[in-house]
């Protein structure tokens, strides 16, 4: 039992030991391989070959393919092209002697071991370039470390980065990395080589760099690092490989941080907006032009195998980036134009989202009315609510159109900015004549919901005349002095504009755009004045709101007619409109016989027959005088069933029911709640006016359907554009 | 190993009758000509084990263990075979003959604890199932 013990205690404590053992030899394995190999041989595994200085070797077995001495040089030539050329030969005669197996080690485990043996020194006592089989690779590898650093940090890192690699290397023993002493150990031998034609012209190419007290404090410790390592058996090896190494660094550093640096402040000072487009066209133009420089760089110092004539061509080299960079700088600001635009169309949406609050209180202004329609007061204030909601809605047509311009806009300025004065200056002069072609145009919409609008619209649009339809008569309101200076003031406004629109015809339609857009931000427009004078004379509360938005209304009237019919069409306008004036103050005394609820319908059937088509009117016309009192009867239920549904953004503008039905204001609502089911219900007593009742379409039904569809078409369009360039920007 | 299976030889007789293998005879020393031949045999083994013990140098051959890294390898690069560098491929195999050899060391611990001199498979995977997961790699 005891002898059990024992034998289990002496058990215990073997296993112990024997793993005491294993893990000090896993530390120590640990410690060897713990440090990068960089100039260790690859062994491919397909084919489980490696290459060495003698040729192709098979891993653990024999050589494949043997490579005699002048193919070495051959080979070292080949890969030093890039780097310099009086190295090679020297580089050559050392790689010759290195301390490889030339044992085939499939044979006996000693022969193995001299490969494995001679590694292991070669990894912990040798700096591992200049012994490597693999320089060039090493150097290539090198060469790109420095052009990522250059090209990701700056001046200092890069110093620091040298500097420290070169002190802390010659200082330390190459026995702690065998990669890191590689790269010092060039550039002790480099400084060390007394006779040698690379000390002095190392010395002021560092002192024009802007390194200069870095790379000369570098310089001692380097001599130092040499007299440590000389012992290495590495003194021996010749000094042009570390002038190559150093040559390599040094000259990516100068030129290569300087031009970027220029790059960097240009283009990061004139435009702080677009940071990332700078860094691709800075990583554009320098990623290809360094490279190409340094190669042609390379090739030149190899040629004349001098450290100081390498150094002045660096310098002239870096100012030689600078026109591309203007160019670069040229090409960005055509970039912030656009961003500009963008920008102007977002504030622009913003706008138009602040401006819905106050079309909510509208709209609960509206649905409070609708009570007592009876009044003359409260219909007064229920038209100029739907007046302002219409309004509002071309608003926001004119708003999603905007928000869809400035890719006009951005297409547009891409001209030469020497030319840019001289356009801009054509374009605010032809917006100017725009803008006030637009703000007669406007300036006739608030006359038309006062006077017989239908007509004039009609005359408007050159579609049949409905001069003496019913409606017209019926819908004036209460004449007064003022109306009739507004109509005189009409109809000089027509005539100016037929002048204007003679000058303008030959304008192209898409100029439209880009000046209408551009002006309506600034608030200098020359209408803005005379807009400002009608809306006093409505004397309404709700002026300003409506200003802005009949301004807005304005301006994308040219959408909908291109400016090359303007002439005709508004000689046209103008003689009509004459004649309209006169039968207006004619029969304008008639207005105070007529209710005030029909008053309402033809300001609305107006503004919308203004988008209309013309064989509707026809049609329309005589209808909508006739149906005029069973609509009003049923209007104010209908208003305050549904008061609020017209608002959203989707809800097409209420001006197409209007038309059909030819009595104004209950019609926002009715034209939306076709699909609803109770609005329906509501309808369809007096005037059957759901999807089914539509078997038998009245002609003003017909164009109420045929409008607001078209209408829902322009917003759907409108929005889906605004979604893309939301996601755009 | 010769020595001390000598002094176990007394040491443990009747457990060894409950050994799966006691029924083998062991080659005792046997007198005339036929014992030259095996005394040299068991005399250059010996050296081996001496030269083996003495020396640091990796046991398996080079070229088939890196084909055994490549077969396990390409289970984890799906198929596509990797550069590997010389470096690697020593580390890989000195930490696997490292383990290998503490491996063995201790299982046949466990084999002389259970009154053999010849290391079984079972021995083995005891000493692996007495290291866990861990360090019996599984």
């Amino acid at each position: 039992m005891e002898g059990e013990v024992l034998g289990e205690d002496a058990l215990l404590r073997k296993l112990r030991d024997s793993r005491r053992r294993f893990q000090r030899r896993m530390q120590q394995l640990i410690e060897k391989y713990n440090q990068p190999f960089e100039d260790a041989p690859v062994v491919q595994m397909s084919t489980l070959t490696y290459e060495t200085p003698q040729g192709l070797r098979i891993w653990g077995g024999r050589l494949i393919k043997e490579r005699n001495t002048g193919q070495i040089q051959d080979s070292l030539v080949k890969t030093d092209d890039r780097t310099d050329g009086p190295m090679q030969v020297p580089a050559g005669g050392h790689e010759l002697p290195l301390p490889c197996t030339q044992v085939e080690d499939s044979i006996s485990s000693d022969t193995d071991t001299t490969l494995f043996q001679e590694d292991v020194v070669a990894g912990n006592l040798m700096p591992a370039v200049p012994w490597s089989p693999l320089k060039n690779e090493l150097r290539r590898k090198y060469l790109t470390q420095v052009d990522i650093l250059l090209q990701d940090e700056g001046c200092l890192e890069c110093a620091s980065y040298g500097e420290g690699k070169d002190t802390r290397v010659t200082l330390v023993p190459s026995l702690a990395s065998p990669a890191r002493p590689a790269r010092g150990y060039y550039g002790g031998v480099s400084e060390e080589s007394p006779g040698g034609p690379f000390q002095p012209t190392s010395l002021p190419r560092e002192g024009d760099a802007p390194l200069s007290c870095s790379a000369g404090l570098a310089l001692v410790p380097k001599g130092d690092g040499i007299s440590l390592q000389g012992g290495t058996g590495g003194s021996s090896f010749s000094s042009s490989p570390c002038s190559e190494a150093e040559d390599i660094c040094n000259a990516t550093l100068s030129d290569l941080y300087a031009g970027m640096l220029h790059s960097m402040s240009c283009l990061l000072g004139v435009r702080p907006s677009c940071v990332i487009s700078t860094k691709t066209f800075i990583r554009q133009n320098w990623s290809s032009k360094r490279r190409h420089r340094c190669k042609s760089r390379i090739n030149r110092t190899s040629c004349r195998g001098g450290g100081r004539s390498r150094r002045s061509p660096q310098e002239r080299c870096a100012p030689s980036s600078e026109p591309a960079k203007d160019v670069a700088v040229f090409r960005d600001r055509k970039n912030l134009l656009d961003v500009s635009g963008h920008k102007m169309g977002l504030k622009l949406g913003r706008a138009f989202e602040v401006n819905k609050p106050q079309i909510h209180a509208f709209a609960s202004h509206w649905k409070e009315l609708p009570r007592t329609p009876q009044k003359h007061h409260s219909s007064l204030t229920y038209l100029d609510s739907n007046a302002v909601y219409h309004l509002d809605q071309e608003n926001r047509f004119m708003t999603l159109n905007w928000l869809i311009s400035p890719v006009k806009i951005g297409s547009r300025p891409r001209v030469p900015p020497g030319e840019g004065g001289n356009r801009y200056r054509e374009i605010e002069i032809r917006f100017d004549k725009l803008h006030q072609e637009y703000c007669s145009n406007l300036r006739k919409q608030p006359c038309l919901t006062y006077l017989p609008g239908s007509s004039a619209v009609d005359v408007y649009r050159g579609g049949p005349a409905s001069r003496g339809s019913p409606q017209g008569v019926e819908a004036h309101r209460p004449s007064s002095p003022l109306h009739r200076a507004k109509a005189k003031r009409l109809s000089e406004a027509f005539e100016s504009l037929g002048k204007r629109s003679i000058r303008e015809g030959s304008c192209p339609p898409e100029s439209d755009s880009f000046p209408s857009l551009s002006k309506t931000n600034s608030t200098c427009s020359p209408g803005r004045s005379e807009q400002t004078s009608d809306l006093a004379c409505q004397g309404n509360d709700l002026g300003g709101f409506r200003k802005s938005v009949s301004l807005n209304k304005a301006i994308s009237v040219p959408r909908v007619q291109p400016p090359v019919y303007a002439r005709d069409r508004y000689d046209d306008i103008k003689e009509k409109f004459d004649k309209l004036h006169q039968k207006y103050c004619q029969k304008s005394l008639q207005q105070t016989q007529v209710p005030s609820g029909s008053r309402a319908s033809p300001d609305k059937a107006s503004v919308g027959v203004r988008y209309q088509k013309e064989d509707f009117l026809g049609k329309f016309d005589p209808d909508s005088g006739s149906q005029g009192p069973p609509n009003l009867s049923s209007s104010p239920q209908q208003s305050i069933k549904s008061p609020l549904g017209s608002n959203t953004i989707g809800a097409p503008p209420s001006t197409g029911f209007a038309l059909d039905a030819g009595w104004g204001h209950q019609v926002p609502t009715k034209r939306r709640r076709l699909s609803d089911p109770q609005v329906c219900r509501w309808w369809a007593g007096p005037w059957d006016f759901s999807p089914v009742g539509r078997a038998i379409p009245r002609p003003g039904e017909e164009a109420g359907s045929l409008q607001p569809t078209w209408e829902e078409k322009k917003v759907r369009f409108c929005l889906s554009n605004v979604r893309v360039l939301q996601q755009d920007s | 190993m010769g020595p001390r299976r000598r002094i176990r030889k007394p040491e443990a007789p009747r457990r060894r009758a409950a050994s799966p293998a006691p029924a083998a005879p062991r080659p005792g020393p046997s007198l005339g000509a036929s014992s030259r031949p095996a005394a040299r045999r068991r005399h250059r083994v010996l050296k081996e084990i001496r030269t083996l013990q003495k020396s640091t140098h990796l046991l398996l051959r080079k070229n088939p263990f890196s084909r055994l890294a490549r077969e396990i390898c390409v289970i984890f690069t799906r198929g596509v075979d990797f550069n590997w560098q010389a470096q690697a491929l020593l580390a890989l195999q000195e930490a696997a003959e490292a383990f290998l050899v503490h491996l063995f060391e201790d299982a046949y611990l466990l084999s002389l604890h259970a009154g053999r001199v010849t290391l079984f498979p079972k021995d083995v995977q005891l000493a692996r199932r007495i290291r866990g997961i861990q360090e019996g790699l599984g």
